[in-house]
């Protein structure tokens, strides 16, 4: 097995959050370094662990993943790793010196053409003057800017300071890229361009300490990830089941941030709360569960009941059912007694329960309304969810990479699907326009997609 | 990773502010380590100083840039303050005559002095704010230090240099005293000055970038500067400013580039000592700076 190219040996990193400490703590720390003391692990007033007690290796040639939520540390470690700032405790070894960073700052300067931010970067990133001419040559290609190279950087749209930008790192060649969220700027057809730069990186045995929020590129370019909470590393495995970690952790985060006693009541599913009374009924209860008792995910059959405290009897009534997410409009609608035959209820209590086959919802929080109403007369009985809390269920992903999908791109319907393809001989009249045809036969295929 | 002839270099990140060893290749972060081996330390600072030529260079042009680039007078701005101040002073000249052999009128004096006086305190506040000034590239990079102090000192020798051109025209223009054997030592002494306002800069370039109380206090400096050090005119011994600049040592080391270039009541050998210290003193600033730059730009990410 090969050494680590990077090591991260039991790192700890603390941070202050006020600014007016800054001088005196940082001079404390150059004193203290001076002496060579240790830091020890007490915090003073006004700092925090932003990491603690992290380790990982990365091999040569390994694609690692770093998510977690904003604040877990994911920037300060990437500041540590690329020597920026000092671990307070613990050690980062580095078996090269050839590391760059990739942000969306580039570093470039308005003042200067994009020329010569180019010379400035190369020279800042150590390639030898001798080499600047030809890579120099190579980025003009690369960012495809034309004459706009010798035009200052301030005239620049921000599509093409970040062509710019990524064209440099192309020339780099480190040992090691630290992506920090930046995976390509500009258009799709050159973020295209370099994810492809980046994929024939990894393919010629680059290696990448990738942090980024999207799950799509982390599950497309890592090997292995880890998930840091709160400064620490959590869980390490495959990109497929650390994201779905991610999420599962961000779910339970949402429900602990709730920032109301009423909103983690409602993330709790804790219902006793009541709901406005209108006087003849009220809704007690609206609960979701699944029909074998377990896990409630995409395409379950489910049962959804609506508990009734009637005062009264009343006839000619409808139930709806809503369901949304948020302050967005619903995304159904499920209704009874509407708009015939309508259903009468009767004391002292009645349940309502909605059947359905296969849940259409894709993973994540959704919150259930209702309301009791009177159709002929647009009466409203009883609500809940409308001017109280909402009942709020999650839809559990079934651990896979199309779920990981699913969820970084907020997709709130789950639809299944079957698929085919067919080849067809005549090329398009676009490609063909273009002179560029392509007459092979693709054999036919089938399959389903979930 | 492989290795194509397409591939550049190997980069040379910065020592400066990072606990690293190195094994060939090998780089090392670690805590409170950096000092155990004073010597690895020292050797580290004049390679980094060496490798940092280009990055230095392109890091000058830069500010260079960002200070003439479509002005109207371009680089003549270079020269129109040290120019207009000369001028200023020589409009208003008296026949008095300073020093012991006829020496240069009194305007000559006072441009002179000037000359030292912004010279020292360009290069003081242009290291003062290496890492406020280059913030947004210490933020993201692990970038050489000693190449933006040294960017640093190129912009205060270039300074200097066109000052030293106006003093060079104004001393022929004026003078009436020979070129003196000392010239030498005044020139010596002249570059030391520009040494030593940078090597205090950077002793408090740390405190600089994490205190804004310092700009205030430095846009105050020069006239504090002004009323202890002779700049104009001499201080008049048995005065009270006579005595306060007595006991300032840009006094003796102003006094002693002026005794060197055309003579006067200074030592020229302090034009020398001057200078001596501003090196030590920008040896210690500089070596400071790289113990203080992860703590700094740690600070300056808040």
């Amino acid at each position: 097995m090969p050494h680590p190219l990077l090591e991260v040996r039991d790192v700890w990193k603390r941070l202050c959050r006020r600014p007016e400490k800054a001088l005196r703590y940082a001079l404390a720390d150059i004193a203290r370094e001076v002496r060579g003391a240790s830091a020890g692990r007490t915090l003073r007033e006004g700092e925090f662990w932003a990491l603690q007690d992290v380790a990982f290796d990365v091999l040569p040639g390994e694609v690692l993943g770093v998510i977690g939520h904003n604040g877990a540390g994911k920037s300060t470690l990437i500041n540590i790793v690329s020597g920026i700032i000092l671990p307070t405790l613990g050690s980062v070894n580095l078996r090269t010196d050839r590391v760059a960073v990739i942000d969306h700052g580039g570093g470039l300067n308005p003042i200067e053409t994009g020329r010569e931010n180019a010379i400035t970067q190369l020279a800042i990133h150590g390639v030898p003057p001798e080499r600047i001419p030809h890579e120099l040559a190579a980025i003009e290609a690369f960012a495809e800017i034309g004459d706009f190279l010798d035009a200052l950087v301030g005239t620049y749209s921000l599509g093409m300071r970040l062509r710019l930008a990524f064209s440099i790192y192309t020339r780099l060649s480190p040992d090691l890229f630290v992506i920090d969220e930046a995976l390509g700027g500009g258009d799709l057809r050159f973020r295209n361009k370099f994810r492809s730069f980046l994929r024939s990186y990894i393919d010629g045995g680059g290696t990448i300490l990738l942090c980024s929020h999207d799950m799509g590129a982390v599950q497309a370019f890592c090997d292995r990830c880890i998930l840091l909470d709160r400064g620490r590393v959590v869980m390490s495995g495959p990109p497929v089941s650390m994201i779905d970690s991610y999420y599962e952790l961000n779910r339970r985060r949402e429900a602990e941030e709730a920032s109301t006693p009423l909103a983690r009541a409602a993330a709790a599913g804790d219902l006793a709360s009541p709901a406005p009374m209108l006087d003849r009924c009220i809704v007690e209860k609206i609960g979701i569960s699944a029909a074998d008792g377990g896990d409630i995910r995409p395409g379950s059959p489910v049962v959804i009941e609506v508990a009734l405290a009637v005062r009264e009897a009343i006839s000619g009534v409808a139930v709806f059912v809503e369901i949304g997410r948020g302050e967005n409009p619903a995304i159904a609608t499920l209704s009874a007694g509407y708009p015939a035959p309508t259903i009468t209820i009767s004391p002292p209590r009645m349940t309502l329960s909605f059947h359905l086959d296969r849940l259409p919802f894709a993973p994540g929080s959704h919150e259930l309304r209702v309301a009791v109403s009177l159709p002929h007369s647009a009466e409203t009985v009883a609500t809940r969810g409308y001017y109280d809390l909402a009942t709020v269920f999650a839809v559990v992903p079934t651990m896979s990479a199309v779920a990981n999908i699913t969820s970084f791109r907020e997709n709130i319907v789950h639809v299944e699907s079957k698929w085919h393809i067919t080849a067809h001989e005549a090329a398009s009249p676009q490609f063909a326009e273009a002179g560029d045809r392509d007459d092979s036969v693709m054999p036919s295929e089938d399959s389903t997609a979930q | 990773m492989q290795t194509s002839p397409d591939s550049p270099a190997p980069s040379h990140p910065s020592q400066a502010g990072c606990d690293r060893r190195r094994f060939s290749t090998e780089v090392v972060y670690r805590s409170g380590e950096r000092l155990r081996e004073p010597k690895r330390f020292l050797r580290c600072w004049l390679a980094d100083i060496r490798s940092c030529r280009t990055t230095a260079w392109r890091l000058f042009l830069r500010h260079f840039a960002q200070q003439y680039r479509f002005s109207s007078l371009g680089i003549l701005w270079a020269f129109a303050p040290a120019a207009l101040t000369a001028l200023v002073l020589i409009g208003g000249q008296r026949s008095h005559v300073i020093g012991p052999s006829g020496g240069v009128p009194a305007a000559f004096y006072g441009v002179f002095g000037v000359a030292l006086a912004q010279t020292f305190l360009e290069s003081l506040n242009s290291t003062r704010r290496v890492f406020s000034t280059h913030q947004q590239l210490l933020r993201r990079e692990n970038v050489h230090l000693d190449g933006l102090i040294v960017a640093s000192l190129v912009d205060v020798v270039f300074n200097m240099l066109v000052r030293l051109s106006i003093l060079t025209a104004v001393f022929f223009l004026f003078s009436t005293v020979p070129v003196p054997a000392t010239l030498l030592a005044a020139l010596v002494g002249y570059f030391g000055v520009a040494i030593l306002g940078a090597g205090l800069g950077l002793l408090v370039a740390p405190v600089n970038a994490l205190k804004r109380d310092m700009e205030h206090a430095f846009a105050l400096l020069p006239w504090a500067l002004f009323a202890i050090t002779p700049v104009f005119m001499p201080a008049a011994a048995g005065t009270l400013f006579g005595t306060i600049a007595s006991a300032n040592p840009l006094t003796w080391y102003f006094d002693g580039i002026r005794a060197a270039a055309y003579g006067g009541q200074g030592l020229p050998a302090a034009a020398i000592g001057g200078a001596a210290t501003g090196v030590v003193i920008l040896i210690c600033g500089w070596l400071f700076c790289r113990i203080a730059q992860p703590h700094v730009v740690e600070r300056m990410l808040v």
